[in-house]
Order: C-alpha cells, then sequence, then structure tokens
C-alpha cells in the first residue's frame, strides 16, 4: 500500500528536535551567563546583542529561555521515566495476574487519574515542601496511574491470547511470559503515552513553577520566569512572550510528534 | 435503575475514601501546628496546651470521625493562622471561583460546538490543514500564558481592560463579569480546542457510516444530515468531555487567578499551601475533589441519558 | 418507467471503471433482478441510480426517470427524486438507521422532507406503512430504538421508511443478505406483494440467484462491471446462453449436488 504522509508526526519530529536541540545547546553553552546580573541593561528589548531582550535584572533572557527548557525537559524526562517505569511495573502485573490487587488497583488508579495532575501536586507539595526533587517525585508518583491503566488493559489483553496460553501450557514461567511475550506487545501503546506523558509533565511542571512551587530560583525555569515577567509586562513584554513561547512551542513540540505516532500506530 | 444505585453507592464509597486520604495525609505530616503557631521559643507547657484545646492529643480515627460529620453539617474546620472559620474565609471566595468556572465553562460550549461542526464539515484539504494546524496550536498554549498574553494584547495595548483591576460581584456583578470575561477566555480557548478536535474527528467518523447513506437516500439535504442526524451522534464523546471539562476548569482556575489577581479560591489554597495553614488546604482540597467526583458521576449519568444504547442496556 | 441508458461509472485513481456501458430499464409494476458476483459493478449501478455515489465519482451516460434526465441534475433536483421517486432499502439493517433516534422517526424521515404534513399525520402514515411493512405491533416497535430490534424486524423498518412515501420504484441492495433464511423468504413474500398491489418497480439486487429465481421476472447478470446477459427468468434458468450465468447456476447448491 502507499505510505500515507504524516505531516503532524513531521512537524512534531522537526519542532522537538529543534527544543530538545536547543535545549542541550543551553547545558553546555548559552550566549551570556544565565545568572549574570547587570545593573546597566536592565529591560533592554531584543536586539542582535541580547536576542530575545534582557530581564529585570540585566540578565539575558535568551540564555535563561535555553537553559530553562533544559530543566523543563529533564524534569519532564525524570517524571515521565519514574511514571512509566513503575506505571507498566504495575499494570503488567496487574493485568497478567489479574485477582483482587487488580481489581483494587485499577479502582485507585481510576480515583486518581480522575483529578487534575496540578491539583494533586499542590497537595503533595503543601505536604511535602516544595523544591525541584518533591516536585519531580510528586509528578511522577502521579503520572503512574495513567500508565498503570493502559499497561493493564494491553497486558489483559495479551494474557488471553492463544499463544500466550499455549506457552503457558508447555510450562513456560509467568517471569519469562512476561518478559519474553507481554513486554515487546507494549511497545507500541507505550511509545505514544511516553511522548504525551512527556507533553502533560511540562505543562504540569510549568504550572506549579508558575504558582512559585517548582523549581526555585535562581535556577531559570520557564515557569517562574512567567511569572516574575508578569510583572514587568507593560516595560517589558518580550520578557513574558519569550517563556510562554517556549512553553507553548516544547508543547506544540511533543504534542504534534503524539499525535502523528499515535495515527501511524492506528494506520 | 439499578445502575443508578451502584452508581450512586459508588459516589459515595469514593468520596469517603478522598475524604479519608486527605484527611490522613495532612495528619501525618511532620510538622506540629501548635509548634508552628506559637514559634520555635514557645515553652512545651504552652504547646501542650495549645494542643490539647486543638484536639490534636486524641487519636486519629476520633478526630477523623469529628471532622467529617463537621465537615457534613458544614463546619469546615479553623484556619491555624487566622484563627477563622474557614467556611467565613471561604464564603465569598467561592462565588468569585464558581462564576469564573461557570462562565469559562459557557464559552467553551459556545466556542466548541459551532467550531467544532465547522471544522468536521467543512471538505476541503487546505481549509482542514489550516484548521488542524491552527487547533494544535491553540492546544499547546497554556491557559496562564494565554491569561497573559490577553493581559498584554487586551489590556495593556487595547486598553479593554485594566489587567489587576478586579471588582468584586458584590460591588458591582456586570463589572465583575465584564472582568472575568478575561480571564474566562483565557481558559475556555485552549480547552475548546481540544473539544474542536475530539467534535471533528467524531463528525468525520459519523460522516461515514451508513445511516447517512440511509438519509441521503431519503433526500435529505447535507445541512439537515449533519445538524439533525450526524451531530446527536457525534456529540456524545463530546458530552463527557465537557462536563469533566468543568472539574479542569476549578483547577485552571488556580492558575489564572493568580495571573488576572482574582482573589478566587485558587488564591486561598495557594496561600494556604505557601503559610502551611493545613485546615485551610484540607477543607479547600476536600471541596474540590468533591466537586470533581460529581462532576464524574454526572459526567458518566449524562452520558447515559443521551445515548440510548448505554442507557437502554 | 425507469430507464439506464450507455451507464459507465468510473472512480478516479483506478484504472478499471467499475461499471460499463450498462443498459437497461424498469417498469412499474416489474420486479427486476441484477446479479453477479461481489464486485460486479451491481452495487454502485444502484447507488449511481440513487444519485449516492461520491462527488469524485464519473458518471456518464443517461439515467431517465420517465421523462427526467437524472445524470448531470442539479443535487436540489436529484434530493426532491430521491426517497419520493426512488427509495433505496440497504444490505445492513444494523448500521443503516441512526442509532439514537426512534425507529418511528426514521420510518418518517421522507415525509418530513418531502411533505407538509403535520407530526399527527406523519405518525399514521409511517404506521400504515409500518403495518404494511408486516411489522408486528408498529405503534410499541416505533418507539424503540433500533439496537432493540432484530435483524428482520429492521429490514421491515427500513422497507417502511422506504415505502411511507409512496415511492415508484424501489431499489433493493443485498437486502436478505444479513437475514436469516426464514426471514429472507418473508422478505422476498413481502417485496412480491407490494410490487403487485402498489404497481411498483423494484430492482432487486442479489447474489443469491435463487431468491432472484423465486421473486424476479427479469434479470440481468453482471460481471465486471457490464451486463453479460438479459432475459426472463425462466430464459436465464433453463437455457442461460452465457458460459458465465451457467456457471453461476452450477455453483447453486442443489439436493442433486449434495448426492454426486
Amino acid at each position: 500500500m502507499k505510505k500515507k504522509r504524516n505531516p503532524m508526526l513531521l512537524f512534531g519530529g522537526a519542532i522537538s528536535l529543534l527544543t530538545v536541540g536547543a535545549a542541550l545547546l543551553g547545558a553546555f553553552w548559552t550566549p551570556y551567563n544565565p545568572t549574570a546580573v547587570s545593573a546597566a541593561e536592565k529591560f533592554c528589548p531584543p536586539s542582535l546583542v541580547h536576542l530575545l531582550g534582557t530581564d529585570n535584572f540585566g540578565r539575558d533572557v535568551f540564555s535563561r529561555v535555553l537553559q530553562g527548557m533544559g530543566a523543563s525537559l529533564l524534569i519532564a524526562a525524570c517524571v515521565v521515566a519514574i511514571g512509566c517505569l513503575l506505571g507498566a511495573a504495575i499494570g503488567c502485573l496487574c493485568g497478567y495476574f489479574g485477582g483482587p490487587a487488580d481489581f483494587l488497583l485499577t479502582r485507585l488508579c481510576d480515583v486518581v487519574t480522575a483529578f487534575p495532575s496540578v491539583l494533586l501536586a499542590l497537595v503533595v507539595v503543601s505536604l511535602a515542601g516544595r523544591g525541584t526533587v518533591q516536585i519531580v517525585l510528586a509528578l511522577g508518583v502521579l503520572f503512574i496511574p495513567s500508565f498503570a491503566r493502559l499497561v493493564r488493559g494491553e497486558a489483559a489483553r495479551c494474557r488471553d491470547a492463544s499463544y500466550i496460553q499455549s506457552a503457558r501450557l508447555m510450562g513456560v514461567s509467568h517471569g519469562r511470559i512476561l518478559l519474553a511475550h507481554i513486554l515487546p506487545n507494549l511497545k507500541g501503546v507505550l511509545v505514544p503515552a511516553i511522548v504525551i506523558g512527556f507533553n502533560n509533565a511540562i505543562l504540569s511542571e510549568a504550572s506549579m513553577s508558575f504558582l512559585g512551587l517548582g523549581v526555585q530560583p535562581p535556577f531559570p525555569s520557564l515557569g517562574s520566569m512567567l511569572s516574575d515577567s508578569q510583572t514587568y509586562l507593560q516595560l517589558a513584554p518580550w520578557y513574558a512572550f519569550s517563556a510562554g513561547a517556549a512553553i507553548a512551542l516544547l508543547i506544540l513540540g511533543f504534542s504534534l510528534l503524539g499525535e502523528g505516532l499515535q495515527r501511524r500506530r492506528r494506520a | 435503575m439499578k445502575t443508578l444505585f451502584s452508581k450512586c453507592a459508588a459516589l459515595i464509597i469514593t468520596l469517603f475514601l478522598v475524604s479519608a486520604l486527605a484527611f490522613f495525609a495532612f495528619a501525618l505530616i511532620p510538622a506540629d501546628p501548635a509548634t508552628t503557631m506559637l514559634g520555635s521559643e514557645a515553652t512545651p507547657e504552652a504547646v501542650a496546651a495549645l494542643r490539647a484545646q486543638l484536639g490534636l492529643d486524641r487519636p486519629l480515627p476520633v478526630r477523623y470521625f469529628e471532622w467529617l460529620t463537621g465537615f457534613l453539617r458544614g463546619d469546615l474546620g479553623e484556619s491555624y493562622l487566622y484563627r477563622m472559620e474557614v467556611g467565613q474565609m471561604l464564603s465569598g471566595k467561592l462565588a468569585v471561583s464558581a462564576l469564573l468556572t461557570m462562565l469559562s465553562f459557557l464559552l467553551t460550549v459556545a466556542l466548541s460546538i459551532p467550531l467544532g461542526v465547522l471544522a468536521g464539515s467543512v471538505r476541503n484539504r487546505y481549509f482542514d490543514a489550516a484548521a488542524v494546524g491552527l487547533n494544535q496550536l491553540v492546544m499547546s498554549v497554556p491557559p496562564f500564558f494565554l491569561g497573559i498574553l490577553a493581559c498584554y494584547g487586551l489590556g495593556i495595548v487595547l486598553k479593554w481592560f485594566t489587567p489587576g483591576a478586579y471588582v468584586s460581584p458584590e460591588k458591582d456583578f456586570w463589572g465583575c463579569v465584564r472582568y472575568l470575561i478575561f480571564p474566562a477566555l483565557s481558559i475556555a480557548i485552549p480547552r475548546s480546542a481540544m473539544a474542536v478536535k475530539l467534535l471533528r474527528s467524531a463528525i468525520r467518523d459519523q460522516l461515514g457510516q451508513d445511516y447517512v447513506r440511509t438519509a441521503r437516500s431519503r433526500g435529505a439535504s447535507e445541512t439537515s444530515i449533519l445538524l439533525r442526524q450526524v451531530l446527536r451522534n457525534a456529540l456524545l464523546p463530546v458530552i463527557t468531555f465537557l462536563a469533566v471539562s468543568l472539574a479542569e476548569i476549578m483547577t485552571m482556575s488556580i492558575l489564572i487567578e493568580q495571573v488576572f489577581s482574582i482573589p478566587g479560591v485558587g488564591q486561598l489554597l495557594l496561600s494556604s499551601v505557601s503559610n502551611r495553614d493545613y485546615p485551610v488546604v484540607l477543607a479547600i482540597v476536600m471541596l474540590l475533589a468533591a466537586w470533581i467526583v460529581t462532576i464524574h458521576f454526572l459526567a458518566d449519568l449524562l452520558t447515559r441519558l443521551a445515548d440510548p444504547r448505554v442507557r437502554l442496556g | 418507467m425507469l430507464q439506464v441508458e450507455h451507464l459507465s461509472v468510473r472512480f478516479p485513481g483506478r484504472s478499471a471503471t467499475a461499471v460499463e456501458d450498462v443498459s437497461f430499464c424498469l417498469n412499474r409494476g416489474e420486479i427486476l433482478g441484477l446479479v453477479g458476483e461481489s464486485g460486479s459493478g451491481k452495487s454502485v449501478t444502484a447507488q449511481c441510480l440513487a444519485g449516492l455515489l461520491l462527488p469524485d465519482a464519473e458518471v456518464t451516460g443517461s439515467i431517465r426517470l420517465d421523462s427526467q434526465e437524472l445524470n448531470g441534475a442539479s443535487p436540489v433536483q436529484l434530493r426532491a427524486v430521491r426517497g419520493k421517486e426512488v427509495a433505496m432499502v440497504f444490505q445492513e439493517p444494523m448500521t443503516s438507521l441512526n442509532p439514537v433516534l426512534r425507529v418511528e422517526r426514521q420510518v418518517e424521515e421522507a415525509l418530513r422532507i418531502h411533505t407538509h404534513l403535520n407530526a399527527r399525520q406523519r405518525r399514521d402514515r409511517a404506521l400504515a406503512a409500518m403495518a404494511e411493512a408486516e411489522l408486528p405491533d408498529p405503534a410499541a416497535l416505533g418507539r424503540r430504538y433500533p439496537h432493540q430490534l432484530s435483524g428482520g424486524q429492521l429490514q421491515r423498518a427500513m422497507i417502511a421508511a422506504a415505502l411511507v412515501s409512496e415511492p415508484k420504484y424501489l431499489l433493493c441492495d443485498e437486502i436478505t443478505t444479513a437475514l436469516d433464511v426464514t426471514v429472507q423468504v418473508q422478505i422476498l413474500d413481502l417485496l412480491g406483494k407490494l410490487s403487485r398491489e402498489r404497481n411498483m418497480g423494484v430492482l432487486f439486487i442479489s447474489h443469491d440467484l435463487r431468491l432472484v429465481k423465486k421473486l424476479c421476472h427479469r434479470a440481468l447478470v453482471m460481471r465486471g462491471g457490464r451486463i453479460v446477459e438479459t432475459g426472463t427468468v425462466e430464459e436465464l434458468f433453463q437455457a442461460p446462453r452465457e458460459a458465465y450465468t451457467r456457471r453461476l447456476l452450477d455453483a447453486i447448491p442443489t439436493r442433486d449436488s449434495k448426492l454426486r
């Protein structure tokens, strides 16, 4: 059959590549020191010297955006890693073995996924205090149920497949079946879910930082930059635009990528 | 009828579990409220006296039971920081947040259904590509950033409103609504983009169904097929999404209240989180949780009512 | 008279024509069979008659309803014909009805579109049509939703919906394929009766020669988009001229073939 064009995958991949590349660049090199304060250069509008202008401390916004994107991506990666690994493990075991534990955990996941992640993260932060580690752990734990639910469904479907049944009749151990037969089947659902989870993690982290409950200053974070910039919206609108556009670009890239991957899976 | 009963039972059990979970989570945090309130120099006797006064020296299950019965009677607890009834602190703020949520919800519905029908029915490759692209872009803008853009573009540049100049609804109800329109739009626009996407694909899906061909063979016009037959089917998944939006909008308004300096429940929640004023946080979280669980329950019922296949089994 | 002359249909992007140079006519009161294997162009022909093909299909030739030319007619003119002069019933009764609307509402659909009757009159006509389609207890069944009816009941409801506006011609596209054998026979009897009583022309499309033999007066045999043989049912079954028709006839399982 003729290969169908998938512009979403194409654009999403390109934008994601661009943002990840920019973040990687920011980790090793930025045009200016993102935390260097310069009273003389407060609120410079965007120019060739400062691509995206400077903020209220005279810091270079472009450098800060680069590093902020890196922070967002790193946090999102940790969050998704925690959520995906634990969620997949729990979902796999629940779906494969079933039983009362499965029933209970499924109900629990249903309840947790009904709550918006920002609200739950707020609760966790109010209990555990603010900070980067807390945010990563809080969001990571909150991402477990959505992955667990997805994997559970897939694993339960696999369990009833005839080739698994025959493997069991031949005396293959449960552990081997899980690793050799069920795990490879999960790739199809997990890859788009990871990309979409990444997307949600970036939004949640930005929201929490915007509320001052995520990454703490002076480390650059897109959410807290956006929150700071609001005070100077009239004086330095470019500050708010840069930080906000960076968040939107990250989310746009990963949402298109996730959408494209799902379409390819369906096609 | 039987399903309705079991759904109600599940709703009550869920609310009960959520309340227990929230209460014990807040009861187990290491910081002792009495020490926090009196400061680190307080004598152990004074701390013990305050603990007794607050009822913190009694066993947890008893405290939970008292808190729950109080909550059900409308006694939401007392703030550690302000020594004030939480219910009293919330009264005005709840109305503002409810108003913002309702406005956002109405705008979401008003925007998403016509736009979704348009996106789903126009059969032009270029229009479709542009619509899908724009939709994805709008979906990607976080509401709080859209709010800041609105403050700048509509507030500072076009001077349609003054960011930060909030009017309380008691003083001037329509003035308040006029101010809240902008935060409500910031929430509604990305949310409707998601609904439009859902409705567009549902309409596309339904237009390929056999019953559409039947309707054509009866001589029905394309518009009447779309509005009278297809839309009713395509709206089914969207109804659930929109209903659940009511829960999402409530949390989004926590952020939007920050952007537009609206003194609502979100601001109180945030300041209480910062001040570690746990009774207030617990009460607000419990109220929001009850709201969310109830909304999901109602969304489920609504879908059942709207879809005869599910309703009648 | 519904007269088709030199009808050809091709879809863009496909080299083969779906229907090629097909000519036939359908008189009122007559039941015309259209047989052929799947993909032979039977359904495309029928949908073409009802003007239901996608707009990008290239249709040449002439389709005349009494004296009106349908090929190339405006959408408004076509809509005025569809459901009023020419009605159609489809293969899958389960999916051909809208799942969220009551059956009665769908039976009266054509009246809503083509007449100015009020709700009561429409309902009375719909119930009468359902009774004529031999649906038991039309008033009760009409209040139900499609998923609550059996396949046979749904197909009768579809026939009632087609009859309600008293069309001159009825196109039946494999309408018995999804049904049980006993229900098939009942539906055939119903079609025969309706055609006689209403002096209605019926185009009966089927891949099942036995049904065509039982019901139709004349039949067309289609293969690869062309008509390979025409004649009265007696001629076709007694003395088929074409090798293809003979092969189709041989494929009918008979009591003898089991013994052989």
